[in-house]
């Protein structure tokens, strides 16, 4: 049965105006940064920039090798001493290399633009060596033993790791996609359960199957179509990593994704009854944000803590964080990926979510069943969860 | 017949709201029981306690001779005092989804729910949404949904609220019919003439006490008054200053809103004598209609609830 109402949320809300638009809006989002990331970001683009240069003042020709840098290229047009400060005007030449005082002066328009002025001053002088050793007699390859860098060693006590950032900057975008799902799906799952009990459906329901089996499903229904939104997400930013080039992100970045994934779904388990329940006390949609705030602050509170907790993990408030189940779906996989937990620690917070989880569980759909039947004004959580227990 | 339904003593309060305080009632395989009360006397909320919407105080429901369970449940067919359906959802489809959420699998519902739609009349709107459909329309869904898994009860609360006369028959057909097929049907009403042509049996429930049950026609038997009803062939100053003899009549001479009509109404004394009365009519003019019965149920429904009230 858990399946059946779980379908037909999948079916129904998955066939709604807003999730097909919203669905395709992503997909086109994702069809776009992977474009824009073939475009404009990959490896093998061997696009340069041509900068236009006047020489004035000399009859020789001069070597400009920007030596790779900025993939920058010269382009040398001789220039009368007249026609420089026009041509540096019009835009003809980015900048002109007046030899008439014999040594090199560079005019620019109005001002200077820094890269091009190293990689130009860094090539002048390669240039400017290079006739000197030939005016000296040295041959091209003495003056490069000259004037190669010496070979210096380096060594380190405590080397950083290079996927230490990495590894948490995972994390953070499992937090982030986590705040955001919870967020919006979870409101998704109390409206539904709002609109049951507004238009009277939910005693049919309820004659049919048991709250919790109706809870569950709704939850899985609506975390379902989460999933596959997320992986459209997902798979968009891993596409325009491949592509872009920054697809060296090392694999050790991925240890916390495990931990991340038991923390996401039964986060979204936890929060997704949570929001079920309390979407219970209200009979009208108007009065559904005010009833949610007691499940948003939570959800905040958890938020800030484990992007605090990136930056120190080893804190107690993390710590703490990470074991309390309504904050520990977000804290626990950046105390993962910044590698302080011990096993024990990450199974035993795994545990305590797993048993709030089902504890939630059963209390929410006690609750259910005392408010679905019950019209008009809104109830009040403390006396739905007296009500329950008595 | 056994029963295959029986509630005794139940009782149940919401806070310091008494909602049952002495349920009982039984429903036979095939049985057609109406439930009356006044408003608030505890019908929806017995019926709920029957689809375990409801947990109750204290009473026993039982299910073909033992406590009723859970996957009971799935063997009744309920609608609700408050209709409920997916508006955004497809006649075909909701129907079917129902059915699967009471066990039929896919196929079975599916067909089901076809069948159904065509039985209520609604065949050719399978696939529109349920928010396009009239208000009477969408009582006939609501009924498909009842019966879509082959209830073996029916818990039927106000199923002919609201419906215009088409809709009424409809939904009185398809009740006919489910009981003679042997399907237990309870279900409450204020149209207590629908609940007298319908119903062999008759639960009276007020202030959360059944006050009455039995057979229609014995419930009406045993009330103290008779009605006549008669007309004359030829109406004249007589027969309109006619009543029913001394010592027979009530002091309440009920003339009935139609009384122009020539035909007169009268409450009289169950111990009156219908042949007595014919030869007194008689005398004034030529009897053209005479009628003499025990009251409707409507009437023997306020003359126990009244008598309640005024004990009290």
């Amino acid at each position: 049965m858990i399946w059946e109402v779980a379908r037909r949320e999948i079916t129904t809300r998955g066939r709604s105006k807003t999730y097909r638009y919203t669905t395709y809006g992503l997909i086109a989002l994702m069809v776009i940064a992977v474009g824009a990331a073939a475009a404009f970001g990959s490896d093998d683009d061997d696009t340069t920039t041509t900068v236009e240069v006047g020489l004035v003042g000399t009859e020789n020709s001069i070597e400009l090798d920007s030596g790779g840098i900025g993939e920058i290229e010269f382009e040398i047009t001789p220039l009368s001493v007249d026609d420089a400060d026009a041509a540096v005007a019009a835009g003809d030449v980015e900048v002109v290399i007046d030899m008439t005082a014999g040594t090199p002066t560079l005019v620019w328009n109005s001002s200077v633009d820094p890269f091009v002025e190293a990689v130009l001053l860094d090539a002048l002088v390669g240039d400017q060596l290079t006739q000197r050793a030939d005016q000296l007699g040295i041959d091209p390859s003495s003056l490069g033993q000259l004037l190669a860098p010496p070979d210096v060693d380096q060594r380190f006590v405590d080397p950083a790791s290079d996927s230490d950032s990495a590894r948490t900057g995972v994390a953070i975008f499992g937090v982030l996609l986590l705040f955001f799902v919870i967020q919006v799906y979870g409101a998704q799952i109390a409206l539904v359960v709002i609109e049951e009990k507004a238009n009277r459906i939910v005693e049919i329901l309820l004659s049919l199957v048991r709250p919790r089996t109706l809870l569950t499903g709704k939850v899985i229904g609506v975390g379902v179509l989460a999933a596959l939104q997320v992986l459209i997400a997902l798979i968009g930013l891993v596409g325009a990593l491949a592509v872009s080039g920054f697809s060296d992100v090392p694999v050790s970045a991925y240890v916390s994704l495990p931990v991340m994934f038991v923390t996401f779904v039964l986060g979204f388990g936890l929060y997704g009854v949570l929001f079920a329940m309390v979407g219970s006390l209200v009979s009208r949609q108007e009065d559904a944000q005010q009833a949610l705030l007691p499940v948003y602050l939570p959800i905040f509170a958890g938020y800030i803590i484990a992007l605090q907790a990136a930056a120190a993990p080893d804190s107690p408030i993390a710590t703490i964080a990470a074991i309390v189940p309504f904050t520990s779906p977000f804290v626990l996989p950046v105390l993962v990926a910044t590698g302080s937990p011990s096993l024990v620690f990450v199974i035993g917070s795994i545990l305590l979510l797993v048993a709030s989880a089902i504890g939630f569980l059963v209390l929410a759909a006690r609750v259910y069943e005392f408010t679905l039947l019950r019209s008009g004004s809104r109830i009040k959580l403390l006396d739905a969860l007296r009500l329950s227990v008595d | 017949m056994p029963a295959i339904l029986d509630i005794t003593g139940l009782q149940k309060r919401f806070g310091s709201t008494v909602a049952l305080t002495d349920c009982n009632l039984t429903v036979e395989p095939g049985q057609l029981v109406g439930f009356i009360g006044p408003n608030g006397a505890g019908k929806s909320t017995t019926m709920r306690s029957i689809m375990r919407l409801v947990s109750t105080d204290a009473g026993t429901i039982s299910w073909a001779g033992r406590p009723i369970a859970d996957d009971d449940r799935r063997k009744f067919g309920y609608m609700p005092q408050e209709r409920g359906l997916y508006a955004k959802m497809q006649l075909h489809e909701q129907v079917a989804y129902f059915g699967r959420l009471a066990g039929l699998d896919a196929a079975d519902a599916s067909r089901r729910a076809g069948e159904l739609l065509d039985t209520v009349g609604l065949s050719s709107r399978g696939e529109d949404m349920v928010q396009d459909l009239s208000v009477g329309n969408q009582q006939r869904v609501q009924l498909a949904v009842a019966l879509v898994h082959r209830p073996e009860l029916l818990v039927l609360d106000e199923p002919f609220a609201g419906l215009d006369p088409i809709a009424v028959d409809v939904l009185r057909d398809v009740i006919v019919e489910r009981s003679a097929a042997g399907v237990g049907v309870l279900f409450s009403s204020h149209q207590l003439d629908l609940v007298q042509e319908l119903c062999r049996d008759v639960v009276v429930i007020n202030e959360g006490s059944t006050i009455a049950s039995g057979r229609v026609d014995d419930l009406r038997s045993s009330s103290g008054d008779r009605i006549l009803e008669i007309s004359w062939a030829e109406p004249s100053d007589a027969t309109r200053s006619w009543k029913p003899g001394d010592g027979t009549l009530p002091d309440e001479n009920d003339p009935d809103p139609l009384t122009t009509s020539d035909e007169r109404l009268f409450r009289v004394d169950a111990g009156a004598d219908p042949a007595d009365l014919m030869r007194s009519a008689g005398a004034v003019g030529t009897v053209a209609t005479f009628r003499f019965g025990p009251p409707s149920l409507d009437d023997v429904f306020t003359e126990i609830v009244g008598a309640q009230g005024a004990v009290r």
